[in-house]
């Protein structure tokens, strides 16, 4: 139970034949894709910085001593965006441990105190303020015009919604309201749900809190759960899962638009032609591929798919603690991926996750970049 | 190591800017180690240029330097053929990717080292076009391939990889850029014929005789219709006989047997016996038309071949291949056929083989002898054999997976691929892609004249010996 550490994943990692599959995007079709699918191997080109082939050259190196925390080994487990787009190339044993071993380095590294003072700073404003912004816990209420509670229905609104895309939980709770869903929202009380800290390696940061962050959720006595979030909705069920929190076996969690697919009955048509970008932490990592799509059908919208998509996805720059870490890597990719929407001749790009909304906007896309949500409220 | 990597690298950094530049030991790890059991070195530098001046201006400094320089584009050959045998420069040449032509009516394209066989593929599909696509992954070098005797598939009727050159260029040794076949002379890429073959230095030398920085190569249409026929054999006897019978044709595309052992997925590692009511071999071979007529012809020849063979007492007979595992063969280039996940899934990350061209009449002798060896070291006899250009050229080889955390297992792996090689050098067959454990088995055959005259080029093209030194063995 808990995280996997680098020693346990030694078999794993030794499944890794350095056949390079992961360097690109690729498939068969017909017609064939091909893309470059590694952000940080675009940038830096280097074999020791591309696809997942070079993170288990990393664990390798760590594992048998033939090479210390060299800068480059640092900057190269740092500079990942923890994306999957190796992952989802990989077709050997060690796939399924690709990601699990890159935030197992990066724990090694954070203990052997080679890591980005800036994810020292998340794990601080965590451990003090339930949030990696390092707001006041009050912050978090901002932008509810009231407290929400009561219903069968929990809201998990995630730090970077509440604090800072308040748009997106606005939208939510008039989408809700709109549906006649009465629900519940923690506010102050939510605490975070230890993303930033699990993607960075800061583990015992995040083992310190997520006992809680389950805690308060239990407290409510209502197990369906739901968030606008693709990155609470990948650890609420997948990290979450290796633990023995109480009560958690019980918690049911959805990301909205699983949870609203079968709900929403559009009054009007969207009428936009839109491209959807899939959240690495919600598609590739949480296989939730269609249910987006399946909305925006839905509400009218004519969905332009970009050639990578749905697995072949390319990141937008921001996870795996870049964007805090490393700001102009993360916009660098994000310019990529609007560069690649822009080409459909769209009118806005949606996506279904706060981060990735605040990632592609500051690449200043042409068009405007909408959570997923927002758009479902338009046609209410 | 007796030249200077402080001045080395500052000079690297003149040629090419800082960020190109590495010698951090991370950075090194990486780029000293492959598949292969061939044992981890590591360079001293890597280095990753974009342009053929800037080729030339390393390859100048490292003839005045004395510094070991190596080639890589993907890294992922499985004979060690990147890996610094006397450490030095590893030039990375994947920012080189671009496709700068492709001539739709001759059927030829032009590429760099960097271009992947996904990439290359993308882009012939859009004009309706194929290469020789190998089953190896696709993002794997399509020049690097063809210089090194690569194999395709889907093309084998009309040879190996090396055999759909059409012009090159090279930066020598000593920094000379030279264009050689019809580009060489008219600047026009399309074919290496009616002029002296000095291509031939550059082929199968492994990167110790210059740095291939364009290619042409031939390409084709894909065709309309296609069609996958297969059969198994009891035993590779039959099996052989039932090739040479129906590759005589030249009408298949591919045509390929496998062990019982490469046919399980992963392959058995351990060795695991093959059930007695299996067959032990099995053939896929890939037909293709323009017309439905064409192919029920192929068909035709094909029915045959194979009645001959029955009439005769062959155990060979129609055997119905799963849809996907048909699908497979033709679905090219493959993440799953072409990565390692077939071949060695589960088995602890190393893969090599004893990769030959060993005469088709000679593979029963070969396989019975090679299926001896490896069950005697408790590996699985996974052999496949193809024909290319009809019966001229005859593939086999093992594919072996081994466990890379046991010394104990890489060695066995090793000394088992060894053995093997000696059997079908005894038979006639020549490997392909060598490691040096191979061609130290070679020169001890080979004609002394021959050794000789490689020796020669390699001397006369490479006076300080620079390139990927001791790769060849000779020098
Ligand atoms: S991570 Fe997977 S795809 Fe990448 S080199 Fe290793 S085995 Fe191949
Ligand atoms: S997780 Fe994403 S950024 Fe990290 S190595 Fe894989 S593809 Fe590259």
């Amino acid at each position: 139970m808990g995280f996997k550490k680098l020693e346990e994943l030694k078999d794993a990692v030794y499944m890794c034949t350095y056949c390079g599959t992961c360097k690109v995007a690729y498939t068969y079709g017909p017609p064939p894709l091909f893309a470059p699918i590694c952000p940080q191997g675009e940038r830096f080109k280097f074999d020791a910085y591309l696809g997942s082939r070079s993170k288990s050259a990393m664990a390798k190196a760590i594992l048998t001593g033939a090479t210390g925390w060299t800068d480059t080994l640092v900057n190269s487990l740092f500079t990942c965006n923890v994306c999957g787009g190796c992952e989802y190339q990989c077709q050997t044993d060690f796939k399924p441990e690709i990601l699990h071993t890159i935030e197992a380095l990066r724990y090694e590294a954070v203990k052997a105190g080679r890591f980005p003072k800036e994810h020292g700073r998340i794990a601080e404003n965590v451990l003090k303020y339930r949030n990696p912004y390092g707001e006041d816990p009050e912050r978090k209420e901002d932008w509810a015009d009231s407290k929400y509670e009561g219903g069968e229905l929990l809201y998990f609104v995630g730090c970077t919604a509440a604090l800072r895309r308040p748009e997106i939980p606005k939208a939510a709770a008039e989408v809700f309201k709109a549906l006649g869903i009465e629900f519940t929202i923690l506010g102050k009380d939510e605490v975070c749900c230890g993303s930033p800290l699990i993607r960075t390696g800061q583990w015992d940061a995040a083992e310190q809190i997520m006992g809680e962050t389950i805690d308060r959720i239990v407290e409510t006595g209502i197990t369906d759960v739901v968030t606008t979030c693709a990155g609470c909705y990948k650890t609420l069920t997948r990290d979450y899962a290796s633990f023995d929190f109480k009560g958690y076996d019980k918690l049911k969690f959805q990301h909205i638009t699983q949870y609203l697919l079968d709900k929403i009955n559009p009054s009007s048509s969207l009428g936009m032609k839109v491209t959807y970008h899939d959240p690495c932490h919600l598609g590739r990592q949480a296989e939730v591929y269609e249910e987006p799509r399946e909305i925006l059908r839905k509400i009218g919208a004519e969905l332009i798919e970009m050639p990578r998509n749905r697995g072949n996805a390319y990141c937008c720059g921001a996870g795996g603690g870049v964007k805090g870490a490393f700001p102009d890597l993360a916009l660098e990719t994000s310019k990529k991926r609007v560069e690649e929407a822009e080409s459909l001749g769209i009118e806005a790009i949606v996506t279904a996750c706060p981060f990735c909304v605040r990632n592609l906007q500051d690449a200043e896309p042409s068009v405007p970049v909408y959570d997923i949500i927002e758009l479902v409220r338009k046609t209410l | 190591m007796s030249w200077d990597k402080e001045r080395v690298y500052k000079k690297l950094v003149d040629i090419l800017g800082d960020e190109w530049v590495s010698d951090d030991e991370f950075v090194r790890f990486a780029y000293s180690y492959d598949l292969s059991f061939v044992e981890p070195k590591m360079p001293d530098i890597v280095a990753l240029p974009e342009t053929v001046e800037e080729i030339q201006e390393i390859l100048k400094m490292a003839n005045e330097e004395k510094v070991p320089v190596v080639p890589f584009t993907a890294g992922t050959n499985i004979g060690g053929l990147c890996i610094p045998e006397k450490g030095g420069i590893i030039l990375d040449l994947k920012r080189m990717n671009r496709i700068i032509e492709i001539n739709e009516e001759m059927r030829y394209a032009v590429i760099e080292p960097g271009v992947s066989h996904a990439q290359l593929a993308e882009a012939l599909y859009r004009k309706g076009l194929q290469f020789g696509w190998p089953v190896g992954p696709p993002s794997a070098s399509v020049l690097a391939c063809a210089i090194n005797h690569g194999i395709g598939h889907l093309t084998g009727r009309y040879g190996l990889n090396s055999q759909m050159i059409t012009s090159m260029e090279v930066v020598l040794p000593t920094g000379e850029l030279v264009r050689l076949g019809s580009a060489g002379i008219t600047g026009s890429w399309h074919a290496l014929y009616p002029v002296p073959r000095l291509d031939g230095m550059f082929i199968g030398m492994l990167g110790t005789t210059g740095i291939v920085t364009k290619l042409g190569i031939n390409v084709w249409a894909i065709p309309d219709y296609r069609d996958v026929l297969t059969v198994s054999a009891e035993n590779i006897e039959d099996m052989t006989s039932y090739m040479i019978r129906w590759g005589r044709y030249e009408a298949a595309d591919d045509l390929t047997a496998v062990s019982w052992w490469l046919a399980q997925i992963p392959i058995p590692y351990p060795y695991r016996p093959k059930p007695d009511d299996e067959p032990e071999w099995f053939s896929y071979s890939v037909i293709s038309g323009y017309t439905e007529k064409e192919l029920e012809a192929k068909r035709e020849m094909w029915e045959m071949a194979l009645r001959e063979e029955q009439e005769n007492g062959s155990s060979v007979k129609e055997y119905e291949y799963p849809e996907e595992a048909k699908r497979a063969r033709t679905q090219l280039p493959s993440q799953i056929v072409g990565s390692t996940k077939n071949y060695a899934k589960s088995a602890g990350g190393g893969i090599s083989w004893p990769g030959t061209f060993t005469p088709a009449p000679k593979w029963p002798e070969a396989f019975n002898r090679w299926k001896e060896i490896y069950i005697r070291r408790g590996l699985s006899p996974s052999v496949r054999v193809t024909l290319y250009r009809g019966t001229h050229y005859g593939m086999l080889r093992a594919m072996t997976p081994f466990d890379k955390r046991d010394p104990e297992k890489i060695r066995n792996a090793k000394e088992a691929i060894v053995e093997a090689l000696q059997v079908a050098l005894d038979v006639g067959g020549i490997p392909y892609k060598p490691p040096i454990e191979f061609l130290e088995e070679v020169y001890k055959r080979a004609d002394p004249g021959y050794v000789e005259l490689v020796k020669r080029v390699k001397d006369m093209l490479d006076p300080n010996n620079i390139m990927n030194p001791g790769k060849l063995l000779v020098r």
